[in-house]
């Protein structure tokens, strides 16, 4: 073999390594270059998304905090219950109080010729249990009859009972979705709300387990559950609380309500017994002939 | 064979200094102009006043405009034509002593602590977005990460082998990190501002 043929073989072999490195530098960059340009998509990708996860929860806190509407047939923070003039209760009613609204008290004028009791009741509230069981069925008797109007504002005071559920004010919301959906069976699902009240601290029922007392209680109407589940009324709830709180108190002499049950006949707060059927019988007698004559 | 005189040109750091500094310098002339046009007439009409949002009226206005006394892109003016200049002269095949590089990198520092300042600035507390002054901060950031990376790596800033790899890893990923710290400002800025829900 001659010199020529080994250098021309030699140079060869040297061209083609460096042509190997040469291919391998190239490939290496290349690599580089595509992990890079995924490092920066993935970094527009995080901003992009840490943008949109924070519009998201920036809305939903406006949305939250935005003033909704209150429950409809409770314009006056209350439903109105009154006779139909065939034995049955049917609720009075009303439009909504408009989102950042105030409510529009009830004209007693309107009702002159009935006995018109008005209740602030907290459903966690024992006194209120036992005020509406010793007297839910002459309220019931009198209302259907035509000769009085019950007019029940459900509040909630007592959220600081319920283990941090704030059972009140949930179950306060449960009484306007069924006043906005399905009036007409209020006082009957009322009544259902006091029969399965929980104990004061306790947690309480969950919304499904209040939905499931107020299906019992007569409610069929099936978006009550969902309102019940959205708490759809908690911002009128608390706002309905405050002004009971702040006062003063419409158609009556009461600056506020200093407790529940606060119950009102004509505007005069019964201060008599709470379980007594009879006794709060005879008041509301004598504020309906007229004979009452207030203590002191 | 390459010639020797040209194998340890840093060409693609020159270029890049080069092209950060022109960019850095045009943004700052047009800002010194626009404060110019301001100071003949306050009610003039700037050519970068967009909207509320967008606009460098504000920011010229703002105490922290001028910060040191005189408006802060007269020292644009100067800074980045030292930048174009160092950038021109190691492409000519300059080289500097220590001492050089360790006064430069300190002036990009400090550059880059006073955009940092002027972004908190107009985002936080004039709450706009000053068109020529964000071109300020796209040229400052990878201006400072450049000529830093590139002096640890070098060993101009004295530092153990293991940093240096390191310096030099980052330095290929300028690009990335400049992207990164943009990403930091849109988003700061989008948050606070809302922008795209303000175009």
């Amino acid at each position: 073999m001659s010199d020529a043929s080994k250098k021309a073989r030699r140079d060869q072999a040297r061209e083609h390594a460096r042509e190997m490195r040469e291919q391998e530098r190239r490939r290496k960059a290349r690599t580089g270059w595509i992990v890079k340009g995924g490092v920066g998509l993935a970094l527009v990708a995080i901003a992009v998304v840490t943008v949109l996860i924070v519009n998201n929860v920036r809305q939903a806190e406006l949305e939250a905090a935005a003033p909704k509407p209150g429950p409809a047939n409770m314009l006056s923070d209350g439903i109105l219950l009154t006779g139909d003039g065939t034995g049955e209760i049917v609720a009075v009613p009303t439009a909504a109080i408009a989102a950042d609204g105030t409510p529009v008290p009830t004209d007693p004028t309107a009702y002159a010729d009935t006995v018109n009791i008005v209740t602030y009741v907290d459903y966690l509230c024992p006194v209120c249990q036992a005020f509406e069981q010793a007297n839910a069925e002459q309220l019931g008797t009198w209302v259907s009859a035509g000769v009085a109007t019950l007019e029940v504002h459900p509040i909630a005071i007592l959220d600081g009972a319920s283990q941090g559920t704030r059972y009140a004010s949930r179950a306060a919301n449960a009484m306007a979705c069924v006043a906005e959906y399905q009036p007409n069976v209020y006082f009957q699902a009322s009544g259902a709300m006091y029969a399965s009240q929980p104990a004061e601290g306790t947690p309480g029922l969950t919304n499904d387990e209040i939905a499931l007392v107020l299906a019992n209680g007569g409610v069929t109407e099936p978006r009550v559950g969902d309102c019940v589940a959205n708490e759809t009324f908690q911002q009128w709830v608390t706002a309905a609380t405050e002004r009971t709180s702040v006062g003063p108190i419409p158609n009556s002499e009461l600056a506020r309500v200093g407790g529940t049950p606060t119950v009102l006949v004509n505007g005069v707060q019964y201060s008599g017994s709470i379980n007594d059927a009879a006794a709060f019988a005879a008041f509301v007698g004598s504020i309906a002939n007229g004979t009452y004559v207030p203590a002191g | 064979m390459t010639d020797p005189s040209t194998a340890k040109r840093p060409v693609g750091f020159a270029v890049t200094l080069i092209f950060l500094g022109v960019v850095g310098w045009i943004a700052a002339f047009a800002l010194t102009v626009e404060k110019f046009v301001l100071l003949a007439d306050p009610d003039a009409s700037l050519g970068c006043d967009i909207s509320v949002l967008v606009q460098c009226r504000a920011n010229l206005e703002s105490w922290q405009g001028s910060l040191f006394g005189f408006p802060n892109p007269i020292l644009g003016i100067a800074g980045w034509a030292a930048v174009i200049v160092v950038g021109a002269a190691l492409l000519a095949g300059g080289r500097f002593d220590r001492w050089f590089w360790i006064v430069f990198n300190l002036g990009v520092a400090a550059a880059m602590a006073f955009v940092i300042f002027l972004v908190i600035t107009s985002i936080f507390v004039l709450g706009t977005l000053c068109p020529w002054c964000m071109v300020t901060w796209s040229a400052t950031i990878p201006t400072f990460l450049i000529v830093t990376l590139h002096n640890l790596r070098s060993g101009t800033i004295p530092l153990p082998a293991r940093g240096r790899a390191i310096a030099a890893g980052a330095y290929s990923w300028i690009a990335i990190i400049s992207l990164g710290l943009y990403l930091v400002v849109a988003v700061t800025a989008q948050l606070r501002l809302d922008v795209l829900g303000r175009i």
